[in-house]
């Protein structure tokens, strides 16, 4: 049972140090028996199926609308549900879904290929026509999708028969595939024309939607006709049921009690009494980063050096020893590691204040800085505290302000024209498989969120929004990420971690590195 | 009465209405309201459309009074995070919440009421230690803390309560408790008081003169009169356990109303909390109507000034 359990971590891929703290809990299981760990443990050989999930979700999904879902929590039902054409597997690889084969036949046309005899859970056939429907639906301006500006590039949806059809573009767009394995799930058409499928939801996912208990849980059932051989992996339990628990302590609770076999969103100091529990900790890197967000549009941050020696005055290695149980770890740039064009070569900055210190003279601030930091409710204000510290340390005096996540994202916050905008902004960003969204709203000068001018950036931005061979494309990611690590916009944190409890009498489960809980296992 | 009666009514609509308001002018010069709707990164257009759609574009006044017109019929418009109609989210899940208020309430009269007579007679010192000990403990413990040690201990240690959601008779009573802590602290702590106050009233040493048995002295005369605090009070309670509720059902996973307004707040999703704050407003007001008309029936004195117009 032991090396079944350490194989199983193994091949989810951990950082070495979540591996060595999943193999602690392992270890602590074996010392610590789970009252039921013995009597169930032949059901938790690899590819059983559970007769029923219970996962506790951080919070209920406002809609199941592809279009209209933007949470972790939605994305886990949605994408339960629903297929998307295309995938990413936990290291960046773009994987075929409800694709058969996706094929650039120029920089601006791509013609797609439908896997055949795939059909809708109400036996709905998927065709050429569920893909037209649901591009349809998610750019119309009635649906009012957030998203919908990632698909205007796509001029012209041509069918050329059931299964296969083409992608018309305006211009070269390497960055589509990303926003169509994240947003552009499968709808079927004749029935999401007459219903009410953002209640109800119809797909041709891995589980069938059975009831939505307002406030409380979503019930789903096995679909025994779901593709074999599917990346998603293969379904471990006949059905699942998400309950939404917003309190991290209750989600905890639920776990050792018995209610949830799988929970979502473990704060880091509660994993040891999941441990002494007997249950499992799984801690999955995220396809996401942390950052704070520094301009370079306005004085005293015009000078590279002054971005340079903030970054130099954070000890982020620390700060996640301290605060994050040493899950994350320190980035040279935007890139992670699941990244196209990630460069391990890059190193981050060394934390160094007194070089800090001498930057910040030399760039004419020898009398230190007085700044202000916003981070919204919906992030950690003690690493934002933390950081604020660090920084004082070097003469930077930081204000840190909570704010709201609706004023935190008010548009004139991000670009400063509000009177109490503060320069510094923290920063989480998810997914990150491809950087395009995060660089072109945040760092080009033409982004709404940016507060950053760079002509050499925004020319390798440019190339890199366009550039339509993979290896080129990925060679100007490095370049670019060099050249963001040496004029820093921003002060680069740490990749970021999801941390699950998992029964350790539940079937092998495997997490995401786009955050999707979804009761699939991928295999060995 | 009738009187009296019609008099309450017009402060409940007005109650109502000055509550809605508030949170109307609020919600709206705290910041921009489309704010929320804006996804960050959308183009300027896109901005001016949803503004558009959501009548975000008309004039503060304009817009206070759309929705006031629109409330009166019921109409809260719907959801911003949802779509779906704003009251009917928040009805859907008020069954919940008032399933938790009543029982957290009939808990913490079945505590503060015994115990705080008993107590109140100072003549019992378990009794006394007793509501010293509730009295203190349960005014001092946040309801948040008390649910999760409740959760720990009769949960996971246990095991014999369901840790949280809404599974049966079980699952209410972990939250309920949580719930009842507080106003079961304060009303115990009236009656106790209450009761000592009455002791030494005429009246009383009158009963007693009289040859009363104690125990009917006690309970008929003594608690009936220390009683009406305790139901004025009764009506602030209502007010308490909602708001309380807020905290408890979000320990609990509880599907009430609580949950949905602490997720509308954080999204800003106006139609859902305006539809709250008018639900609320009319519950407590409703609560402390009640609370009046019980006061009415057990105090013959109120009821006589009620029906001269003397008093109210």
């Amino acid at each position: 049972m032991r090396e079944h359990r350490i194989r199983t971590i193994d091949d989810w891929n951990l950082t070495r140090r979540a591996l060595l703290a999943s193999l602690g809990v392992g270890l602590g299981t074996v010392a610590l028996p789970h009252p039921h760990a013995g009597a169930q443990s032949p059901e938790a050989t690899a590819g059983a199926r559970a007769e029923s999930l219970t996962i506790d979700l951080s919070s209920e999904p406002d809609t199941l609308d592809p279009a209209l879902t933007y949470t972790p929590a939605g994305w886990s039902v949605v994408h339960s549900v629903y297929d998307s054409l295309l995938q990413y597997d936990n290291d960046g690889n773009l994987e075929l879904l409800l694709a058969e084969s996706w094929e650039w036949t120029t920089p601006t046309t791509i013609q797609v290929k439908l896997r055949p005899d795939i059909t809708f859970h109400n036996g709905e056939p998927l065709t050429s026509n569920a893909v037209q429907f649901s591009l349809a639906h998610i750019t119309a301006e009635e649906t009012a999708s957030q998203v919908s500006a990632n698909f205007a590039v796509i001029e012209s949806f041509n069918e050329i028969d059931d299964l296969t059809f083409e992608l018309v573009l305006s211009q070269p767009a390497p960055w589509l595939p990303a926003q169509v394995a994240a947003w552009l799930a499968i709808l079927p058409p004749e029935y999401a024309t007459s219903n009410d499928f953002a209640r109800n939801p119809i797909g041709t996912g891995p589980y069938k939607f059975e009831e939505w208990r307002s406030g409380e849980s979503i019930a789903l059932s096995i679909n025994d006709d779901y593709f074999a051989g599917s990346p998603k992996g293969a379904q471990i339990a006949d059905a699942v049921t998400y309950r939404f628990v917003p309190d991290a302590t209750t989600r905890v609770a639920d776990l050792l009690s018995g209610s949830a076999q799988l929970v979502q969103g473990v704060p880091i100091d509660q994993t040891g009494s999941i441990e002494d529990g007997g249950q499992m900790v799984i801690a999955q890197p995220v396809s996401g980063t942390a950052f704070v967000r520094v301009p370079n549009t306005v004085e005293p941050f015009i000078d590279p050096q002054v971005r340079i020696a903030l970054n130099m005055a954070v000890d982020v290695e620390g700060i996640v020893e301290a605060l994050d149980g040493g899950y994350g770890t320190r980035q040279a740039n935007l890139f992670v590691p699941s990244s196209i064009g990630y460069d391990p070569d890059i190193a981050p900055y060394a934390y160094d204040p007194e070089m800090a210190r001498e930057l910040l003279e030399s760039a004419g601030y020898a009398d230190g800085l007085s700044l202000k930091m916003d981070v919204s409710a919906l992030e950690r204000l003690d690493i934002a505290q933390a950081i604020a510290a660090q920084l004082g340390e070097v003469g930077v005096d930081v204000a840190v302000t909570q704010k709201e996540p609706a004023l935190f994202n008010a548009p004139d916050q991000w670009t400063g024209v509000a009177e109490d905008a503060a320069e510094l902004r923290v920063i989480t960003w998810r997914p990150l498989f491809d950087p395009y969204t995060l660089l072109s709203l945040m760092f080009s000068n033409t982004g709404f969120l940016s507060r950053f001018d760079d002509p050499t950036i925004q020319g390798l931005i440019d190339a890199f929004s366009t550039e339509s061979d993979p290896e080129s494309r990925s060679a100007i990611g490095r370049e670019l990420g060099k050249e963001m690590h040496d004029n820093p916009a921003a002060i680069y944190l740490y990749d970021l971690t999801a941390i699950y409890g998992l029964a350790a009498d539940a079937p092998p489960w495997s997490p995401r590195a786009d955050e999707y809980v979804i009761a699939t296992y991928r295999g060995e | 009465m009738a009187r009296a009666l019609a008099t309450r009514l017009i402060y409940t609509m007005l109650v109502v209405l000055t509550a809605m308001s508030v949170v109307f002018l609020l919600l709206h010069l705290s910041g921009d309201p489309a704010d929320a709707l804006i996804p960050p990164g959308s183009n300027p257009d896109d901005v001016a459309a949803l503004r558009a759609k959501f009548g975000l574009d008309k004039s503060l006044p304009e817009q206070y009074l759309d929705y006031m017109r629109n409330a009166a019929r019921g109409d809260f418009g719907d959801s911003w995070r949802s779509g779906q109609p704003a009251m009917h989210l928040v009805l859907e899940r008020l069954g919940a919440t008032l399933l938790l208020a009543m029982t957290a309430f009939l808990i913490a009269l079945a505590v503060a009421l015994p115990l705080g007579v008993v107590a109140g007679t100072g003549r019992y010192r378990l009794a006394g230690w007793l509501a010293s000990g509730v009295g203190v403990l349960g005014q001092a413990l946040p309801a948040f803390w008390l649910g999760t040690v409740l959760i720990l201990f009769f949960s996971v240690r246990l095991g014999w309560m369901p840790s949280s959601g809404r599974e049966g008779f079980r699952s209410l009573l972990l939250p309920a408790v949580a719930l009842a802590a507080f106003p079961a602290a304060t009303l115990l702590r009236l009656v106790r008081v209450s009761v000592a106050d009455v002791m030494g009233a005429d009246y009383i040493r009158t009963a007693n003169a009289k040859g009363l048995p104690g125990r009917l002295v006690l309970w008929r005369h003594i608690a009936r009169n220390a009683m009406l605090p305790a139901i004025a009070y009764a009506g602030v309670v209502g007010g308490f356990l909602v708001a309380g509720a807020v905290v408890v059902e979000s320990v609990f996973a509880w599907p009430g109303i609580g949950q949905l307004a602490l997720q509308s707040v954080a999204s800003r999703d106006l139609p859902v909390i305006q539809a709250f704050v008018a639900v609320v407003a009319v519950l407590i007001v409703l609560a402390n109507l009640l609370s009046e008309l019980v006061a009415l029936l057990a105090d013959p004195r109120l009821r006589e000034a009620s029906a001269s117009g003397a008093v109210r």
